[in-house]
This record gives structure tokens, C-alpha cells and sequence, in this order.
């Protein structure tokens, strides 16, 4: 054996570990729920039969699914670019010398380290109709707060609300590692150019630095997002009149309650290809800024 | 429970036999014989059988009666123990269920609405218990009511057996009652209409329409269509036969309440839940008669409770909940039947009717002296055990669970006006016949 040969074999040793797990809990299950997409099947039964695309022109066909293909977008769009500009404004209020920084920071992360399903039985409270603190709030300004949770028009602002609060500790993480990755140097030499700190310096020197976190940042809340289901669950489950079935909730909804395995297999796949082919887009157009 | 805390319980078991055979053996064999024949069959390793039950006891008195229960059972029966687990709400187990018994690791007992057993029967997963029926001379199957039987019955046998018997009626509260001047408890459909519109004041409605689409809303929905004249299906089990006029009437009523502010919607999937009512947030509310306990030991509203009103004829939705017997093997099937049969005498049904206010499913804990005599001081439960006469079930079919949640999303599209009630139906028809077919 060359010298050549030994190591690629070290390296492939070493991969190996790696690859081994993803190919059996990441490659199969996709290659998995690709065939079963093309399959009818009831999770009790051992028995599938093969149904090639139909399972995808019934749910094509399926105004439901239109309808949760609108709300996952109305969620990303909710909750994708105000998300990132809230924990970017934390991460920046935070970068700075204020009192209890460390305390505001973790208290800023806890919603994200805490149990989805608890934090939403909770907010369930907070946006009562006529005892939650919502629209107690609302109502010191004079404002008639909604029937939130059992709104059509208003559940789903409900649950990006709710979501916003969670993640925004995550992003602001994330954006401070990249804060504290911009060299000192760097707003001390434009200082002496004649920069003025604040929004020039913030334009110039800490936008661009950023970028690769934010675009990071970017790429990820977009996963998240399409693959959300907890708080709709928790909160409001899916409804009303499916106003919060998002992509996910409807693969939950056709493969437990409806016991349609096929179909629920099909939406994952759907959903498979579009956040596939949306990061793909991010990174095409992206990283040129990198 | 792990390896450290089974060795000793062995230990002691091993112990006591030895004890046992060498002095009182002839005694206790006579005893437990007497007293359970089921014990002949303990296991000849020493170790009790395990049997894990899963049941969604939510209300924490329930709970505690059944663990009472319990433990008798696990004492009075030395080679069996009945492990329970809760599994939370009993409208949401579907899911865990689905996904334990595909995953080969479903209970050895299951508590559960007897609606949905015909999905597992068919694909196997459950055990008939008709061979442990015939072979038991000790118990009486005819002491069951026989509705019941035929409610567990799918394909010919027997899967399930009755654990304990409800169904729906109104709760309202008195003192609301009074202060509208309402002198008696509405009976029909206009003079529910009419005492729910004259209740709704002050920021209380008069009225709680269940939101959502689990079982919940649609099983309450069901009353409304069987006092129109309508059915669920049709009488072959093989299409939907709620797209009727008496389908649309049920829902115009619903809708009707909402439209004009004498009824408020619940919270999502939560129809069942007492809170708003014992609140004072709302005066009427279809509940069962489980909350008895909860009711009692209450002091915010003085509860009362009438039948559900009646349009073309008196009806409501028998409920309860029966035991499933899931495959296993024979020595814990057979364990696990004795759990059955211990729940269906006498003793535990009269018990538990009186601490939880579930209705008796033998006659002969229905009619004992103990029972009737606590239904003499008790109004509250009187009108659960009045409505059995009218009372329906929901069709013993593999599909129900889909069915139902077909009919729940429909249902709740119309409560919401995003389709007409004949719309609504219709779509849910429609569905409901590609899935018979």
C-alpha cells in the first residue's frame, strides 16, 4: 500500500463514523418517504400498494393542502425578516456596555431552551379573550383586543407572535458570535477616516462583516420556519377552520388523524423540495456577498 | 421499573411461597381459589405477570379511585400486577396509539371510547376476549347490558369490554336560572333558543358551542342530528347519511346561537373542559356526568343539570369507555382479563359509579340497593341514567376515527361560515363515501 493509498483509507476511516449514522437516520428515511409517497399505505397494516403520483394529485387536488401551503408562507413571512431584525437589534443593544448585559442576555435565550408545548399552554392565557394579559394590555390603550386563538384572521399572528418570542434569543446569539468576530481595528481605523459612530459606521463596516452570519442566520429561521408545527399544535391545533395549518401540521393531520401514510408522504416530499430548492436560491444569490 | 427494584420484590415473593407451601399451603390455596380462580394460573416462575394500562383519567379524584382500585386488584391477585401509565386527553390519543401499535409496543390494556376499537380489531392487533367468555364460568355476561356487547363487537366477536357508561347532557348554572327568571329547564329546541338568549347578559353568554374538530365537538354535534332525525350513517355502515335535512338543521341551530351572541365559541379541542363554566362565563354547557366529584367538592356555581333538548325526538350520545385487549401472549392475556372481569363486577362498578358519577354497565350494580339509593340523593346523576333510554351509539366502524374527523373539520368550517351548512355536509359527504367504499 502507497503512502497515498494509507491515507486516503485513514481519511475514509475517519468519515466513516459520520456517514455511517447519516446514511441510516438522514439518506434511508428520505429515500423512504419517497417510496412511500408513491404508496398507499395505513401505518397499522403491513400491506402498501403501489399508487405511483396519485397520492400527489390528491393532495395537489386538496384545497386544504392549497391553503396550508399559504399559511407556511404567510408564517415564514411573518416570522423570517421581522425575527432577524429584532435579534439583530438585540444582539447589537447587547454588544454594547449596559448594565446587566449578561443577565439580559440569558434571559433573552431562555425561551429558546424552553419546552415548546409549555411555553405555548401559556400563551394560550396570555391571549384569553377577555382574562389574558394581551388584552389586558391592549385594553390600558384603548384598544377592544381580538378573539385571538379562536380567530380566523388572528391565530396565525398569534402563533408568529409566540414564535418570535422563542427564537429570538437563538438568532441573538448567533449575531453577537459574529458582532464579536468584527476586529476592533476595524471601526478604530475608520474613526480616524473620519467615520462617524452609529448608523455609518453600522452601514459600512458592520453589515458587510456581518454577512456571512446573517446569511447563516437567514438560511437557518428559513428551515425553521417551513418546519414549524409546535406552537400550531399546542396552541391552537391548526385551527380555526385550519388558519394555522401550516405544511407540517397538514403531513400530521393526513398521516395520524386521517391515517393516510401516502399522502402525508407526498407533502413531506413536497415540502423536502421546496426548502431544498429555497436554500439552493439563498446560497445562488447569497454567498456572491460573502 | 429496573433491574434493582424487581430483584427484591422476587426475592420476597420466593420467600413468602416457600413460606406458604410449607405451612399454610393447603389454606391459601383454598382461599385464593375461592376467591380467585384466575390465580390458579399464575406463572410458575415466581415473577407476577405485568400488565400495563393506559388510561386518560384527566380529573386527579378519578385517578385516585382507580389506583384504590387498583391496588386491590394487584393485592387480592398475587401473580399479576397492573401497571397504569395516563395518557393525557382521550381525544388525542390516536396518534401515540397509531404510532405504538405500528411500533409493536402497544398496551397490554387500554382504556378507551369503544368507537374507535374496529381499526385494530381489523388489522389484527387486538384480542378477542370471546374464548376467555366461554371458558369462565364464573363470570356472567349476560349481567352486562347487552348494547354494550354489541357495541364491542366487530366481525362477530367480542373485543372489548365495558369499563363504565355516560352520556351528554346540559350543566347550568342556578343561579343565572334565577336571576332570568327562567322557571324551569328548556325541553325543546325553540326553548333552549329562547332561555340561552334570555341568559346571555352582562358579559356571560348564555350558551358554549365546542370549538375545534377532535371527537369532542362532533360527538355532541351527533345529539343534535339524532333529535333532528337524522343518522350518522347510513344503516349498512357503507355512506354517510348526515348530509340530511336533519344534518343541516342541527348545524342552523348551532349557527343560529352564535349568530345572534346568545352562544360563545369554547377554546379550541376543549369543548369538555368545565372551566369557563365554573367560572360563571357561561351559563349552560353539554357535559358528562364524570365531573360528578368535581362538581360536588366545587363551591363557585350551584350546578345544576337537565336532558338535552328535544326537536323531532329525545337523543343522546352513549359514551363510556371500554377496555382494549391488545395481543400479547396467552399468560398475560389471560392476566389481563382478570383486570377486565374485576372491572365489570359488582363491587368495582357500584364503587365507581359513586365516587366518579360514570354510570354502571352491569344491571346488577344499576339496580342494588347501594346504588339506587345513592341516585335518590343524587338529582345530578338521575338525568344521566334517565337519558340511557334515548340514548344512541356511534357506528362500530374501522374508519370512525377518519370519519369523525372528516365531519369535525366540516363542522367547524360552517360554525366559522367559511361554507353553508348544506356545503359543509355535503363536503364531508362526499369524503366520508370515498373513504366507506
Amino acid at each position: 500500500m502507497t503512502r497515498l493509498q494509507k491515507d486516503t483509507l485513514t481519511a475514509y476511516l475517519f468519515v466513516l463514523p459520520a456517514a455511517l449514522l447519516l446514511s441510516v437516520f438522514v439518506v434511508y428515511p428520505i429515500v423512504d418517504l419517497v417510496v412511500v409517497s408513491l404508496h398507499e399505505w395505513n401505518i397499522l397494516e403491513d400491506r402498501m400498494t403501489y399508487v405511483a403520483a396519485a397520492n400527489y394529485r390528491a393532495v395537489l387536488a386538496d384545497d386544504a393542502f392549497r391553503q396550508a401551503f399559504v399559511n407556511t408562507l404567510i408564517f415564514v413571512a411573518g416570522t423570517v425578516p421581522t425575527g432577524m431584525v429584532i435579534s439583530l437589534g438585540l444582539a447589537l443593544l447587547l454588544d454594547s456596555r449596559i448594565r446587566a448585559v449578561r443577565f439580559l442576555r440569558a434571559a433573552i435565550f431562555t425561551p429558546y431552551v424552553t419546552s415548546t408545548v409549555a411555553a405555548g399552554v401559556v400563551f394560550v392565557w396570555l391571549f384569553d379573550v377577555d382574562q389574558g394579559s394581551v388584552n389586558a394590555v391592549l385594553g390600558v390603550v384603548g384598544i377592544k383586543g381580538p378573539n385571538w386563538l379562536q380567530s380566523e384572521a388572528w391565530a396565525m399572528p398569534a402563533v408568529i407572535l409566540m414564535t418570535l418570542w422563542r427564537q429570538a434569543g437563538y438568532s441573538m446569539v448567533l449575531f453577537l458570535a459574529g458582532l464579536q468576530a468584527i476586529p476592533e481595528s476595524t471601526y478604530e481605523a475608520a474613526t480616524i477616516d473620519g467615520a462617524r459612530p452609529g448608523w455609518q459606521t453600522f452601514r459600512h463596516i458592520t453589515w458587510p462583516q456581518l454577512w456571512p452570519t446573517t446569511f447563516f442566520v437567514l438560511v437557518v429561521s428559513v428551515i425553521f420556519a417551513f418546519r414549524a408545527f409546535e406552537p400550531m399544535y399546542v396552541m391552537v391545533r391548526g385551527g380555526p377552520v385550519g388558519s394555522t395549518t401550516t405544511l407540517v401540521y397538514y403531513v400530521f393531520d393526513r398521516a395520524f388523524r386521517f391515517g393516510d401514510m401516502g399522502q402525508a408522504a407526498a407533502v413531506s416530499t413536497l415540502l423536502l423540495a421546496l426548502v431544498l430548492a429555497l436554500t439552493w436560491l439563498q446560497f445562488r444569490f447569497g454567498r456572491d456577498e460573502v | 421499573m429496573d433491574e434493582s427494584s424487581v430483584k427484591p420484590r422476587r426475592n420476597s415473593t420466593l420467600k413468602r411461597a416457600q413460606y406458604a407451601c410449607q405451612y399454610f399451603a393447603p389454606l391459601v390455596l383454598t382461599l385464593t381459589l375461592v376467591a380467585n380462580p384466575g390465580c390458579s394460573r399464575a406463572p410458575e416462575t415466581g415473577l407476577p405477570i405485568r400488565v400495563t394500562f393506559w388510561h386518560g383519567m384527566e380529573l386527579g379524584v378519578n385517578n385516585e379511585v382507580l389506583e384504590a382500585k387498583i391496588r386491590v386488584f394487584n393485592d387480592s391477585h398475587p401473580g399479576i400486577v397492573i401497571e397504569s401509565q395516563i395518557f393525557g386527553a382521550a381525544d388525542q390519543l390516536g396518534p401515540k396509539l397509531d404510532a405504538a401499535v405500528a411500533g409493536g409496543t402497544p398496551p397490554d390494556l387500554l382504556w378507551w371510547a369503544p368507537a374507535y376499537f374496529p381499526k385494530y380489531a381489523r388489522v389484527g392487533a387486538l384480542q378477542s376476549v370471546d374464548e376467555f367468555i366461554e371458558s369462565d364460568p364464573t363470570f356472567l355476561k349476560d349481567d352486562v347490558y347487552d348494547a354494550l356487547w354489541e357495541l364491542g363487537t366487530y366481525g362477530g366477536r367480542v373485543f372489548v369490554t365495558p369499563f363504565s357508561a355516560n352520556n351528554l347532557a346540559v350543566y347550568y348554572n342556578k343561579e343565572m336560572f334565577d336571576r332570568a327568571r327562567i322557571e324551569r329547564p328548556p325541553e325543546t329546541w325553540d326553548e333552549f333558543r329562547d332561555t340561552a338568549a334570555r341568559l346571555t347578559r352582562d358579559g356571560v353568554h348564555g350558551f358554549q358551542i365546542p370549538a375545534g374538530t377532535s371527537e369532542w365537538t362532533v360527538w355532541t354535534w351527533q345529539c343534535f342530528l339524532w333529535q333532528a332525525g337524522g343518522e350518522i350513517l347510513d344503516a349498512e355502515n357503507r355512506s354517510a347519511a348526515f348530509d340530511s335535512r336533519a344534518g343541516v338543521s342541527a348545524l342552523e341551530f348551532w349557527r343560529a346561537l352564535l349568530a345572534d351572541g346568545s352562544a360563545v365559541i369554547s377554546e379550541t379541542d376543549a369543548g369538555y373542559k368545565t372551566s369557563d363554566f365554573l367560572a360563571g362565563r357561561v351559563a349552560m354547557v353539554i357535559n358528562g356526568p364524570w365531573n360528578y366529584a368535581e362538581i360536588r367538592t366545587q363551591r363557585n356555581v350551584d350546578v345544576g343539570v337537565f336532558p338535552l333538548p328535544a326537536n323531532e325526538r329525545a337523543a343522546t350520545n352513549i359514551g363510556g369507555e371500554s377496555l382494549f385487549l391488545f395481543q400479547s401472549n396467552p399468560a398475560r392475556e389471560r392476566a389481563a382479563w382478570e383486570f377486565m372481569k374485576f372491572v365489570m363486577s359488582p363491587d368495582f362498578q357500584i364503587d365507581w359509579a359513586i365516587a366518579t358519577g360514570y354510570l354502571p354497565v352491569s344491571k346488577s350494580a344499576a339496580t342494588s340497593p347501594e346504588y339506587l339509593a345513592f341516585l335518590d340523593r343524587n338529582a345530578f346523576l338521575e338525568v344521566y341514567n334517565r337519558q340511557m333510554n334515548v340514548g344512541r351509539v356511534r357506528p362500530s366502524v374501522p374508519e370512525y376515527a377518519a370519519v369523525s374527523a372528516i365531519l369535525g373539520r366540516q363542522i367547524e368550517a360552517a360554525l366559522y361560515g367559511k361554507y353553508s351548512s348544506e356545503e359543509a355536509l355535503a363536503r364531508a359527504a362526499a369524503e366520508t363515501d370515498r373513504l366507506l367504499r
